[in-house]
């Protein structure tokens, strides 16, 4: 299984997780419940648009290493 | 929403006022409900995002809003989304076991002899794309419906060649026309259902609506020969078409006033017999003159004894075949590595009847099950589901208490199943298959089908939540309210979106027939025109609704690639539902 469908594996795996909370919480109007599936499902939900068009914040930068030279001209003089 | 707060001894200028800030709320609250659906458009077909990256960002958009907006409370979004997850259910059932038979069909090598075959009989390749994304589609919309045209076809069209972007599309429109009158005319009776016409009304309905679905019919045809040579195309083609769509559009219309429930499968059926038929005649066994067609992948298109196109390129690999001779056309998501040289083979022994098992034997249990009466009651009486309370939110938009449920045994999905296990089984016996073929099977289905899976959750419990809160119909009664006299014109947008949020002409049909009836009768319309418009319009969303194209993408093994599907259907679809609303506003 490649990459994206591990991720998106886990997304269903986790949204799914969220369903019993929400109905059995709806049904018994227990809040919490109810507000622990809404946080699981939203978990769910965004697993997928943010590991793969994560938000430029969450970006890593290239990592750089003493044996691999910076990329910028001027810091390899 | 903030309607009707009205009190006696009004001065006319603060009604006037109120006028004025009823409509501004009105048309904010008109558009925070279009935002979802903006920003999912936005992402798919922008900003190329898969369903499954677009679907769960628009749910979290839809749910803010209801919240916020719309006074839903956090316990009834749940509510909607675990129900939105349970009509889900429905869908997923028929993307995997759908997947299940292609793959198992791969690891026989079926695709090979298949496309032979199909080539023997119909040396044209137009019409073998004919007969595949549009005759095909419709008889298994005929009979199966919910998607499984789309999950059948696309990789079928993609295995004689024709490149799967184009292959999703082609039996998104190919199948759109029948809709309403085929799975045994489920969205037609749910019209009838929730609007209450006299039997003179609904006669005069399905006439109306089986003439616009005959437009819808012979567009698709258009569309595909257009796409495959353009004017050429269409002229090559214009004498299939004709005959095809009066089997299909005609043979409905006559018998909409006989049985309204068998006619969009005997139209169906009528059209397939005749494709075969079609592929006898000389003009559609000589050579095409079409050398380069943009719908096949590399650009050769397969031409059985007809001799080829000319084009000297061998689909499938891109390099000059013999002469012009019979080029093998791609088998696109077809095989690979060491087991193609193994496999082809066995394809060359393999019959075109074993190597269309897994569709003969679709049919089959599908027909015993739904047309022997005392089968489909018996099994049709075994189903799972869950119950919803009703609830009614902030700003008074009530939804009653509902059971979402699913009649396991004659669900598509376990046709689709039980076709899938026969065909291996067949298959295994007659040494199709090698060792560990259905390890390879369900690891490849899983592997195609979970993308899938996430992105029909988010985007059909993203469509409940839409229901529950009353943005689907702010959405539908901001149209009608201030279109006026040209409302019939935009009956069948109203159909059309109903069908792209729900996934389905029926639900549709449940969601918006009342109001497209009341708002008919308010503005003193025609009803039958304006509910036929409503059903066309729908049958018509069935090409742009997302959980479709989704079958179809995946199925074709282009996930992800939702967005250049929709950039290419939406132009045909909002034109032809245009034409639609057209032809309603001259039935009214």
């Amino acid at each position: 299984m490649n990459p994206t469908n591990r991720i998106q594996a886990v997304a269903t795996l986790v949204t799914v997780a969220a369903l019993p909370f929400l109905y059995i919480g709806g049904r018994t109007d227990t809040a919490a419940l109810t507000a622990i599936g809404m946080a699981v499902f939203a978990l769910g939900m965004l697993v997928c648009p943010v590991l793969q068009h994560p938000p430029r914040i969450l970006r890593r930068r290239p990592h750089r290493t003493a044996a691999a030279p910076s990329q910028h001209p001027a810091r390899n003089r | 929403m903030a309607k009707g707060w009205h009190w006696d001894g009004e001065t006319p200028r603060a009604e006037s006022r109120r006028k004025v800030r009823d409509m501004t709320l009105d048309l904010w609250s008109w558009l925070l409900a279009l935002s979802p659906l903006a920003l999912l458009l936005v992402l798919m077909i922008v900003r190329n995002w898969g369903a499954a990256e677009a679907g769960a960002l628009s749910w979290l958009a839809t749910a803010s809003i209801a919240a916020l907006a719309f006074g839903m409370s956090l316990r009834d979004i749940g509510m909607q989304s675990v129900k939105g997850a349970m009509d889900a259910l429905t869908i997923v059932y028929i993307i995997w076991p759908a997947i299940l038979i292609y793959e198992i069909t791969r690891e026989a090598d079926a695709f090979r002899p298949l496309q032979r075959g199909i080539t023997r009989l119909l040396p044209h390749p137009l019409l073998q794309v004919m007969a595949f994304g549009w005759v095909f589609a419709s008889f298994l919309q005929g009979i199966t419906g919910f998607g499984v045209p789309i999950a059948v076809c696309a990789p079928l069209l993609v295995s004689i060649g024709v490149r799967p972007v184009h292959a999703v599309f082609i039996a998104l429109i190919g199948h759109a026309w029948n809709n309403t009158f085929g799975t045994l005319a489920a969205a037609w009776v749910g019209l009838k259902q929730v609007t209450d016409l006299s039997p003179g009304e609904e006669a005069l309905t399905a006439l109306q609506a089986s003439v616009l679905l005959w437009i819808v019919n012979i567009a698709a045809g258009l569309v595909i020969c257009w796409m495959y040579g353009r004017a050429r195309g269409v002229s090559e083609g214009l004498t299939a078409v004709a005959l095809i769509s009066l089997a299909h559009g005609g043979l409905g219309l006559v018998l909409s006033q006989w049985d309204d429930t068998l006619n969009g499968f005997l139209a169906a059926l009528a059209g397939f017999v005749l494709i075969f038929g079609l592929g006898r005649l000389p003009m559609y066994r000589r050579s095409s003159a079409v050398r380069a067609s943009p719908m096949f992948a590399g650009s050769a298109p397969s031409s059985g004894r007809a001799g080829g196109t000319g084009s000297g390129e061998d689909a499938a690999t891109g390099t000059p075949s013999s002469g012009g001779r019979r080029a093998a056309p791609a088998t696109g998501v077809g095989l690979t590595g060491g087991r193609e040289a193994e496999a082809s083979t066995t394809a060359r022994e393999m019959p075109l009847g074993t190597a269309f098992l897994p569709y003969t034997a679709l049919l089959g249990i599908t027909l015993v099950i739904l047309l022997i009466p005392p089968i489909e009651r018996t099994l049709g009486g075994i189903s799972v589901g869950l119950g919803f309370p009703p609830f009614t939110t902030g700003l008074g938009y009530a939804t009653p208490a509902e059971t979402s449920e699913m009649a396991v045994f004659t669900h598509a999905g376990t046709f689709l199943l039980a076709a899938a296990v026969v065909t291996y089984l067949c298959y295994a016996r007659m040494r199709y298959l090698a060792k560990g073929a259905w390890k390879r099977a369900l690891a490849r289905t899983a592997d195609k089908a979970i993308g899938a899976t996430i992105a029909v959750l988010a985007l059909v419990s993203m469509a409940a939540v839409m229901q529950g809160s009353g943005q689907a119909s702010t959405l539908a009664q901001g149209v009608a309210d201030w279109t006026g006299g040209v409302y019939i014109l935009l009956a069948p947008f109203i159909g059309l979106f109903g069908t792209f949020i729900t996934g389905s002409n029926l639900s549709g049909n449940l969601l918006f027939g009342p109001l497209q009836q009341t708002t008919a009768t308010a503005a003193g319309l025609s009803g039958p025109a304006v509910l036929s418009g409503q059903t066309a319009g729908g049958a018509l969303g069935a090409i742009i609704s997302p959980s479709k194209v989704l079958l179809g993408t995946t199925t074709a093994g282009v996930s992800g690639r939702e967005g250049e599907v929709l950039r290419m259907a939406l132009p045909v679809t909002l034109l032809l539902t245009a034409v639609i609303g057209a032809v309603v506003f001259f039935f009214a």
